[in-house]
């Protein structure tokens, strides 16, 4: 057995431009994936493109108090276009683009189409931080306003000095606001939440199951060749037995795929930042990897047929996939999904 | 002689029509259920509106006109809803978890503010809505924001001039009042907002769509060449030989083989997916000729490494890589926007992105992408020579061997 496990591995790593492909493909995959992954929704903070020229005045501070928000994270860029090119890729929610002569304006009270709001049919929570940026507007645009306005009430008065009454309005800003709200964090309900597995994770997860199912009932293909050259049956009477031969075969394919499948789900979950135990991830996808190892192995032992053994793992393997994300993301569930590896590995992560 | 070859290979493909079928429809079948379920993970990202219970202890005009102002404005309208209600259903509603805070004016509100005396509104937020009751507080924190900006006009206006004045002192301030407090809640006019697309120009549907039909034919194309193109034996071939079936004619009837699978597979699909989605530009004659390109195009890549490459299995490996290379730098899964510089500068030298181009060109404007489809067809003839060329050498090696090389 051990001669047969030698030789049969190194039969996995002959072909290495198939070797590359198969580990190559994923990755590729993830890579293509990975923005659309990164949802900016559901980051801890609301990230936004800024864009300020003047960085000085009245706009430096809005831009520096805004940034204090833990809730809001800016990304200072240099041009509009970039700006769009950010909203668009989804890196950010929204972009403000502040006037040219923004400090200026503000300051004579001009406050209409002082910035550029861009955002998507996709944004949503960028309309609370344009709340909070209109609420810093405010506070120097009405600060100038008043200071302004007694500007031109005291014309005939010579001493009047327009920084004093502007800082004479921000005074009230100081130590608290004039006017605030009360939040009351409520107490009832258990703040202990468990973390949610999303649909996308989940249906990675599946897919990488899918992927490794297919290319491991492809590794199994060769038995078909070897029974056909004869190749078995010179074994058979050679050692009495193919067990040991068939067995070693299996269990190397085995062993390298399962290595390949563990490996892309650690990648998966590193790069989504899900935080999984082994209880909840690992030992669930141990089962229904196996389970679905060991159906591939019966139905390539009693199946004489290639065609009809890749036919029937494709379609299976298929249905496991598609019914089984089904089954859990939309309650589709029927008896017949107890059949269904992909089923039992879901239904025991979540 | 070509004709013959054509029809040839056309009969033995329809005398197996499970494989046909199979190759037709399989792609469409795989990649249709990966898209479902690719639909389903995105659709359930979609976030729902933030619930806000709001409990008016007040009823008074300016309490209404309060949260009216609040939520007045169309994008803060699709994110959060804020609900009048009584004290009980609010309080139920935070323990059912279905709101994300409750906003309570209390009794006198108005009055107080009227004084001059800033009595709180007191809002509860719910701990097991974290990230919504933050957005809330972010939203109120604002609002509280705008009130204290004008009050602190105000204030300055009356500590610098109105205190002094002599008549009209009550008169003057409640104008001022009117007037600051209008300034602060017309924040809206600070912005001109632009909306621009996510992702792509066209849209996530229309490029899915594109993404969908290419990514099933270029499947297709594999497995035709794969199971579909049988390897004609030798004999056969020296028989076609003395008939005066050169391999130039065996490659060019191969090649209008591929050419009409491909496009009945781009049709079938397209009409397929016009049934799905009501989309205008999947059966209109300017689609059907991009189709015609792309699957002349397509056929050509083919033909080139049937004549070049002997071996079946590395011919359609190759195939598999170099498609796939180009579909993915021609920005027709990803679009080019979320690739590196360099990737959107050699994607013009790339037919697929030009087919992809042509598309989307006709979709925004409805006009006639002549100029993307000239450079495909620059890229077929180039295909295409290379095939004359090649099989030129081949004829002539062939005279002297006075049989079919490799």
């Amino acid at each position: 057995m051990g001669t047969y496990l030698f030789l049969l591995n190194k039969l996995l790593f002959q072909n290495k431009w198939k070797l590359a492909f198969t580990i190559l493909f994923p990755l590729f995959l993830l890579t293509v994936v990975f923005p659309f992954a990164t949802s900016t929704v559901e980051e801890s903070s609301i990230p936004i493109a800024w864009v300020d020229q003047e960085k000085e005045g009245f706009a430096e501070t809005i831009g520096f108090r805004i940034n204090e928000d833990p809730r809001i994270q800016l990304l200072h860029v240099n041009s509009k276009e970039e700006a769009i090119v950010a909203v668009r890729t989804g890196k950010v929610e929204a972009a403000f683009i502040l006037d040219e002569q923004f400090n200026q304006h503000i300051k004579s009270g001009d406050i209409r189409k002082q910035m550029e709001w861009i955002r998507t049919s996709r944004s949503f929570l960028d309309t609370f931080v344009k709340e909070k940026v209109a609420a810093e507007v405010m506070r120097f645009a009405l600060n100038s306003k008043a200071a302004n306005d007694l500007q031109q009430l005291k014309r005939n008065e010579e001493d009047f000095n327009w920084e004093v009454a502007f800082q004479h309005a921000d005074q009230y800003w100081e130590p608290e606001p004039l006017f605030q709200m009360d939040f009351v964090p409520s107490n009832s309900g258990d703040l202990e939440q468990e973390e949610a597995i999303d649909n996308l994770t989940i249906g990675l997860l599946g897919f990488w199951m899918w992927y490794t199912w297919i290319i491991f009932a492809g590794g199994l293909l060769p038995i078909y060749q070897w029974k056909e050259k004869g190749l078995l049956d010179r074994i058979r009477l050679r050692s009495g037995s193919i067990r040991a031969f068939i067995s070693s075969f299996y269990l190397v394919q085995t062993l390298f795929y399962s290595l390949l499948f563990f490996l892309l789900i650690t990648l998966t979950l590193t790069s989504l930042k899900v935080e999984m135990n082994a209880v909840n991830i690992y030992i669930p996808a141990f089962i229904g990897f196996i389970s679905m190892l060991l159906l591939t192995m019966i139905v390539n032992l009693f199946i004489k047929k290639q065609s009809v053994y890749l036919m029937l793992i494709i379609i299976y393997s298929m249905l496991s996939f598609v019914f089984s994300f089904l089954a859990i993301s939309s309650g589709f569930e029927k008896w017949w999904s107890y059949i269904l590896p992909h089923y039992w590995f879901y239904q025991l992560m979540l | 002689m070509i004709r013959t070859l054509f029809f040839y290979k056309w009969k033995s493909i329809i005398k197996q029509p499970a494989l046909f079928f199979v190759m037709l429809f399989f792609p469409i079948v795989l990649l249709g259920s990966f898209a479902y379920v690719v639909l389903q993970m995105v659709e359930q990202e979609s976030v729902d509106k933030i619930q806000v219970a709001y409990v008016d202890y007040d009823q008074t005009f300016e309490t209404k006109t309060l949260v009216n102002q609040l939520q007045n404005e169309e994008a803060l309208q699709k994110a959060i809803a804020i609900v009048d209600m009584s004290e009980q259903e609010a309080k139920a509603q935070l323990e059912q978890n279905k709101v994300a805070a409750i906003i309570e004016v209390p009794k006198g509100f108005t009055g107080d503010l009227r004084t001059g005396t800033n009595t709180p509104i007191k809002v509860i937020t719910n701990g097991q809505q974290p990230y919504h009751s933050k957005m809330v507080e972010i939203l109120l924190s604002s609002g509280a924001a705008y009130i204290s900006a004008a009050q602190s006009g105000i204030n300055t206006v009356y500590d610098l001039y109105i205190r002094d004045l002599e008549t009209n002192r009550s008169e003057f301030l409640q104008q001022l009042i009117v007037q600051y407090t209008l300034f602060a809640l017309d924040r809206n006019d600070l912005f001109s907002t632009e909306e621009v697309k996510a992702g792509t120009t066209i849209g996530w549907v229309q490029h899915g769509i594109i993404s969908f039909i290419l990514t099933s034919c270029l499947l297709s194309a594999i497995l035709f060449q794969t199971f579909g193109n049988r390897q004609e034996e030798h004999s056969l071939l020296d028989r076609l030989r003395a008939m005066n079936g050169t391999s130039f004619s065996i490659v060019i009837s191969q090649f209008f083989t591929y050419m009409l699978f491909l496009f009945i597979q781009l049709t079938v699909l397209s009409a397929l997916l016009s049934l799905v989605f009501d989309i205008e530009w999947l059966l209109t004659i300017q689609t059907l000729i991009t189709w015609l390109i792309a699957s002349i195009l397509i056929a050509s890549i083919l033909s080139v490494l049937d004549s070049i490459i002997a071996s079946k299995s590395s011919r359609t490996g190759l195939f598999t890589l170099l498609m796939m290379v180009g579909f993915f730098i021609s920005g027709i899964w990803l679009p080019l926007l979320y690739l590196p510089n360099w990737i959107q500068e050699l994607a013009t030298f790339i037919p697929f992105h030009h087919l992809y181009a042509s598309l989307k060109f006709y979709i925004l404007s409805g006009e006639v992408p002549f100029s993307h489809w000239s450079i495909i067809i620059l890229f077929i003839v180039i295909g295409l020579a290379a095939i004359i060329v090649r099989s030129w050498i081949k004829e002539g090696k062939d005279g002297y061997l006075s049989f079919s090389s490799k």
